[in-house]
């Protein structure tokens, strides 16, 4: 994958000390919640993202979570055009899919792409109660 | 304090150049949302107020204010129940104490860990900041 003039690489600003709650070994890229104390989960519909994962971890084991700052691999639930906001996919997938008003968004696509591609994307932020 | 699988260790990613706009060298002050004041200036964050970080430091009045900014992970003080990840904001009462939002509440953390009233709990800084149409 490249971006602009040069090879794509993530940068990961990581959010310290979260575990797996439950198996996230097919999960890597997919946007995540904080699902219990220090847990993190795959991020819903209407559900506000802590980050990406970045790994794929087991039940119980360390999650690389990529936040604010980060530029990051992230895998498409629908089709995406470049600067759109991304947040998680109605189908409890943790897939990015275009947000529209009122959605739970952090990330900005840098590239657009199809359902079930990997796009990079920067986490920017965002908190919006629903 | 432990944080999943490693020692909890505060990440602050500090806003720089502010100070404090009243003597915020107690309990009462650090670990708590604050806002921007006036210029350069930080005071506790109220009701329905934006806040700008996380004081994490006890300075005296006109004394350099550590404030943690997006991206950090920093202890903060509830000011009521709450559970690992909620949204969270000032609590109404203008402690700058961390409660869970509600729609239209100016939130910009989420907390790691669930807490009661008074707890110092582990919270995330995602930003915030949503104008809407």
């Amino acid at each position: 994958m490249t971006i602009g003039n040069a090879a794509f690489e993530e940068v990961i600003r990581p959010i310290p000390g979260l575990v797996a709650d439950g198996n996230l070994d097919t999960a890597q890229h997919h946007f995540v919640k904080i699902s219990g104390d220090y847990k993190v989960a795959i991020a819903a519909s209407d559900e506000m993202p802590i980050g990406v994962l970045c790994n794929k971890p087991l039940s119980g084991c360390a999650a690389t979570i990529a936040g604010v700052g980060s530029t990051v691999k992230l895998v498409l639930g629908d089709t995406v055009v470049a600067g759109d906001k991304l947040c998680p996919d109605s189908s409890s997938g943790g897939t990015a899919v275009p947000a529209t008003t009122g959605d739970s968004t952090i990330a900005v696509a840098v590239i657009g792409g199809a359902v079930g591609d990997t796009i990079p994307a920067i986490i920017v932020g965002g908190l919006t109660v629903i | 304090m432990t944080v999943g699988l490693a020692a909890f260790e505060e990440v602050i990613h500090p806003i720089p150049g502010l100070v404090a706009g009243g003597d915020m060298n107690t309990d009462a002050y650090q670990y708590h949302f604050v806002k921007i004041s006036a210029d350069e200036a930080i005071a506790l964050a109220g009701n329905n107020e934006m806040p700008i970080g996380v004081l994490c430091n006890k300075p005296l009045s006109g004394g350099g204010a550590t404030v943690a900014g997006p991206a950090s992970t920093i202890k903060l003080k509830a000011g009521g129940s709450i559970s690992a990840g909620n949204q969270l904001c000032p609590k109404s009462d203008g402690s700058g104490e961390a409660v869970a939002s509600t729609t239209g509440d100016p939130s910009i953390a989420v907390a790691l860990v669930g807490g009661a009233d008074h707890d110092l709990i582990t919270a995330y800084i995602v930003g915030g900041l949503t104008l809407h149409a």
